[in-house]
């Protein structure tokens, strides 16, 4: 443990206490801790354990040392009680034997040992005001409320007499200029000294000037120092006119009678006036300036000049009446509030909220958006098939397929119905066949740009072109650009006989790649390779004479494709066979003469082309179930407008029978 | 016809078609055959554009280059081939990055063909198309701008801070949005006409397909 | 570095689009040369598409999807008919394969459309009862009876309309749609040009 010696009597303590525990003398002026070597010992544990320490060494060996203790861990926990505090105070009062017992020291003043006699008789509750009622109702002591005007207050409160005479009395003793700007002035131990006529400990004794000023105790700083520091206040500070703050706080308790409580009694003012005035002495100037530097006074700039305090630049102004209401109430040189605040605010009218017809119509919307439900409809009358979704499903799906295998196994609708006649196919279908003749005998490029997904409608008008250019002796070029395209082809040159026919393979690269084929179709110079592909010298005069290009596709994709990179590019003529899906697709293109022929499915082959002789069989029942499920899809379609259009009818005639 | 045959023939027309009836069962609703069948589909398709490509493109390609003899010729095809390599380094996430030079090759080329291709070979055609009825030109012609006109978008602010589109849109825009009904309607009907042909087709192969079967084990 | 991984394909993006612009229309032996790379390099650009997707499907796998497991199987019996093909240890074993799976598959799948059309057809009116609906109905009908089997009568009135109605309206409208999408495509590959889109940087 650390120590510290005395350094009047030279004894030990430990380094936690502030005064001797021998001669009672402070340990912590400056001599002491110069004085002292500071031993390196176990450091305490935290500064709640020191000052703890402390507070046990004033334990007296009684009862009440545990609950000194008790409430000293609880102050450690940060408890602050008021009670806690009071006990340790009370405790301290029980060491009066302690005190007693120390050598050299004296008693400590009546008024100290007096407060035990509170605290012992203290409820077990903390005081607390009784701020229910006015304190003027309190039994006062000479202006003091009883709870503390006990017996058992101190003397100096106790007296019969006027505080103000029994209190100043010692007060009388204490310089009268409190010097309160430099350490130098402050003389604890004589301001002190003979309060309540008792002599003090050696700590506040006069006699043992432990207290030291600023150049006393630091002489090397004693020239840097200014020894006399500014001992009056600032000058705005000196020049208030503290008689003005009581004349106010007079108007202030006149004016509302005595304020709650006799707090601020006439005892209490009449130490107010006891408050000596300041003088407006001069500020003595330092040697330490005088020394150091010709300063010249500084010129205040006007900015910093007009932020003077108007009382410093006008003292008259000063003399301004108080304030008699408001919440400045006794307060001088009031700014007058401006005349348009003070006067009342006129509220005019609060306008109509209006809506636009947008604003309500968006109004409705929003709410038809978060309110309003899907308008389901269906009434209680109508059976739901619908309801239960899978079984409307499997309905349809089953009944659609005994349509298409009942259309395969009927004779021809043209025979049951005789009268009945397909509608004729377009002009464009019958341009392409004659593109076809056209090209007879010329190489013809043969674009397969369909999977086996669509070969159920393409095939057949694939097999009707290919068959008619075996007819007209044309040298068919096959391409694709789709991968699984190659093996449609093949399959569709293996079903023509007698047709010269070579393939090109797969073309990658969609519309990269057809620009790039589009060169070596009606060139000058042929091209040796189709991306990669090394052609032979015959296929390469062939493809520079080609003179029709079809494009067999069901994609919108490659038809526009084809009539961009190539159909734009070549001076050679363009049909096309489609599915029925994207005719409207391609029938613009007719229009503008980019194509020259479209044939539209199985149907238009079925209607213009009679040289399909191997398959007659199969088209003939086929158009017979396409026929049977057109109807079918037609009555589904009608039926479902009837049953939801008429369904939605119902639950509003019901309501309005409702 | 040989037994054998019809025996082969026949086990192929019943893979196919319990395929597809595997397919067909989404009618119903999802099911695990409908799935098993969809992904034999994709990795069986996956699988021949691969095989279709390497025999179509890349093979004929090496035999091009290691026949040839002019080194223009090969010198070509450096610069290609640098760039595939650094595309099938995409197949790395760590170095991906690297085949973004030759995604945008593809991407730049694309992108100047299409632009060519698009004004030349469908905007000035259209816009310049003439039928031999000029009443009929200039009717469908007017039809073309009233569907168009149903996408403009483009709106005011009016005082009340609401997007006010201008006066003649609530007119010209139902009037392009009877166009775009009757067109869409158009391609629903072609699209109907087209998928009933198909399944027709489908129904009408494997009947056909057992028939004949059935003609050789069944006199 | 990262700017250098954005700018670099940017500039080669449009560096290559105007080279391509000059040489389709005034240089065509430049041109030439810049489709045919870039059509070799969308072909590889597919095997680097599938061979992803058989890495994504085995890494399910691994993780118990038997479905993804199917997929990886069928992709790979294909490669090995294709090598047993190549190898001449088979005779036409992807072909085979194509005629027996891939074709009825695909054309099974095609085939379900009409059954979705149908229902889709049926309960139009369920979702929204209005005249654009009736409208819809109406033309659609108008055109399928167009196309089928009718007596004479009725197929003079219904064939007429139907034509009328598609060379006219549908005929109209698609050809306004048709400049809208070319108009559409103009405008993207400007911003590709610019290096405004970069659809390629991911």
């Amino acid at each position: 443990m650390r120590t510290i010696t005395c350094p009047h009597c030279k004894a030990d303590n430990p380094a936690d206490t502030l005064v001797c525990e021998d001669c009672g003398t402070s340990l912590f002026s400056h001599d002491a801790i110069n004085n002292n070597q500071l031993e390196p010992d176990e450091p305490a544990a935290n500064e709640a354990e020191q000052l703890l320490d402390w507070l046990k060494d004033l334990e007296p060996a009684n009862e009440r040392s545990e609950q000194v203790s008790a409430k000293a861990a609880d102050i450690s926990e940060g408890e602050t009680e008021s009670d806690t505090l009071a006990d340790w105070l009370a405790e301290l009062s029980s060491q009066k034997e302690d005190w007693e017992d120390v050598e050299d020291r004296e008693a400590i003043t009546d008024w100290f040992d007096g407060t035990e006699d509170i605290y012992d008789e203290r409820d077990s509750e903390p005081f607390k005001l009784d701020q229910t009622a006015p304190l003027s109702e309190y039994h006062e002591v000479e202006g003091i409320p009883e709870q503390l005007a006990s017996s058992d207050l101190p003397d100096w409160l106790k007296q019969e007499q006027p505080l103000e005479e029994s209190f100043f009395e010692e007060y009388e003793s204490l310089p009268e200029e409190p010097e309160l700007w430099t350490d130098d002035r402050v003389q604890p131990g004589e301001a002190l000294q003979s309060v309540g006529g008792e002599v003090l400990p050696p700590e506040f004794s006069s006699s043992e000037p432990e207290y030291k000023s600023t150049s006393d105790e630091f002489p090397e700083l004693k020239d840097k120092v200014p020894s006399e520091t500014a001992e009056e206040p600032a000058d705005w500070y000196s020049e208030l006119a503290f008689t003005d703050v009581e004349s106010a706080l007079d108007e202030l308790l006149d004016e509302h009678g005595k304020p709650a409580g006799d707090i601020l009694s006439d005892q209490w003012m009449n130490l107010v006036d006891e408050i000596p005035e300041s003088e407006d002495e001069p500020v003595a100037k330092s040697s330490f300036l005088e020394e150091t530097t010709d300063l010249s006074d500084s010129e205040i700039p006007d900015w910093l000049e007009s932020l003077k305090p108007e009382e410093l630049v006008d003292p008259a102004a000063v003399d301004q009446p108080a304030e008699k209401s408001g919440p400045l109430i006794g307060l001088k040189g009031v700014i007058p509030m401006a005349a348009v605040a003070a006067d009342p605010v006129e509220m005019g009218s609060i306008p109509e909220y209006t809506m636009t017809k947008g604003q309500q119509q968006q109004v409705a919307l929003l709410k038809r958006l978060t309110m309003a439900e899907p308008a389901v409809l269906p009434s209680e009358s109508r059976p739901a098939i619908e309801d239960n979704f899978i079984a409307f499903r499997l309905v349809i799906g089953l009944l659609l397929i005994v349509v298409v295998i009942a259309g395969w196994f009927l004779p021809s609708i043209n025979e049951i119905l005789p009268g009945w006649v397909m509608p004729p196919a377009p002009t464009y279908t019958e341009a392409a066949y004659s593109a076809l003749d056209m090209a007879s005998g010329r190489p013809v490029l043969v674009a397969f740009e369909y999977t086996p997904a669509i070969a159920g409608e393409l095939d057949p008008v694939a097999i009707s072109f290919l068959q008619r250019l075996a007819a007209n002796n044309s040298t068919v070029f096959t391409i694709s650009q789709v991968a699984a395209g190659v093996p449609v082809a093949g399959r569709a040159i293996e079903q023509v006989e007698e047709l010269d026919s070579q393939a090109l393979g797969y073309l990658p690269g969609d519309a990269i790649g057809l620009r790039n084929f589009a060169s070596c179709i009606d060139a000058v110079d042929a091209c040796a390779n189709v991306t990669g592909l090394s052609l032979e010298e015959e296929t390469q005069s062939l493809l520079g004479q080609i003179g029709l290009v079809i494009v067999l596709s069901g994609e919108r994709d490659a038809i526009v494709n084809w009539i961009e990179q190539v159909g734009a590019q070549v001076e050679v003529p363009m049909i096309s066979g489609i599915t029925q899906a994207i005719s409207p697709v391609a029938a613009p293109y007719i229009a503008s003469g980019q194509l020259d022929g479209l044939v539209g499915g199985l149907p238009a082959v079925a209607a213009i082309d009679n040289n399909v002789e191997e398959d007659d069989n199969f088209v003939e029942k086929a158009m017979n179930s396409i026929t049977l499920s057109q109807w079918m899809a037609v009555i589904v379609l009608i039926i479902g407008a009837l049953f939801y259009g008429l369904a939605g009818l119902a639950p509003a005639g019901a309501k309005k029978q409702a | 016809m040989n037994i054998l045959e019809t025996l082969g023939d026949f086990g192929g027309i019943l893979v196919g078609f319990l395929l597809t009836i595997a397919i067909l069962s989404f009618v119903i609703k999802d099911n695990p055959l409908y799935r098993l069948a969809v992904h034999v589909l994709v990795g069986v398709s996956a699988g021949y554009a691969v095989v279709i490509v390497i025999n179509e493109v890349v093979l004929p390609l090496f035999d091009t280059l290691s026949r040839s003899t002019s080194l223009t010729a090969r010198l070509y095809w450096i610069v290609p081939l640098i760039l595939a390599a650094m595309l099938l380094l995409k197949l790395i996430p760590r170095t991906a990055w690297i085949g973004n030079s030759a995604m945008a090759v593809i991407v730049g080329v694309g992108a100047a063909v299409g632009l060519l291709g698009a004004i030349v070979g469908t905007l000035l055609p259209q816009i310049l198309v003439q039928y031999d009825d000029a009443l009929l030109s200039i009717g469908i012609g007017l039809l073309a701008i009233i569907a168009l006109a149903y996408f403009f978008f483009t709106a005011r602010q009016s005082e009340q801070g609401l997007a006010k589109m201008p006066n003649w849109y609530p007119y010209v825009g139902a009037a392009g949005r009877v166009v775009i009904t009757m067109t869409l309607a158009g391609l629903f009907a072609g699209a109907l006409n087209t998928s009933i042909v198909l399944l027709v087709q489908r129904v009408g192969f494997y009947m056909e397909s057992f028939a004949r079967i059935f003609e050789v084990f069944l006199p | 570095m990262r700017n250098l991984r954005r700018s670099v394909p940017m500039a080669l993006a449009v560096g290559c689009g105007l080279l391509t612009l000059l040489g389709l229309m005034f240089i065509p032996e430049l041109g030439d040369a810049l489709t045919t790379w870039a059509s070799f390099l969308a072909a590889m650009a597919l095997l680097v598409g599938v061979v992803n997707l058989l890495s994504v499907h085995m890494r399910r796998l691994l993780k118990g999807n038997a479905y993804s497991g199917l997929l990886v199987i069928s992709i790979l019996a294909i490669f090995a008919l294709a090598l047993t093909d190549f190898f001449e240890l088979t005779t036409g074993g992807v072909s085979t394969a194509f005629g027996l799976v891939q074709a009825p598959l695909e054309a099974a799948m095609a085939s379900l459309l009409v059954f979705f059309l149908l229902f889709a057809g049926f309960r139009l009116f369920r979702r929204q009862r209005n005249g654009w609906s009736v409208l819809f109905i109406v033309t659609a009908t108008v055109i399928l009876l167009g196309s089928t089997l009718l007596p004479e009568a009725l197929s003079g009135i219904f064939g007429q309309a139907s034509r009328f109605l598609s060379d006219v309206f549908v005929g109209g409208g698609m050809r306004g749609l048709l400049i809208g999408i070319s108009i559409g495509t103009i405008a993207v590959a400007l911003r590709v040009l610019t290096g405004s889109a970069r659809p390629y940087d991911k």
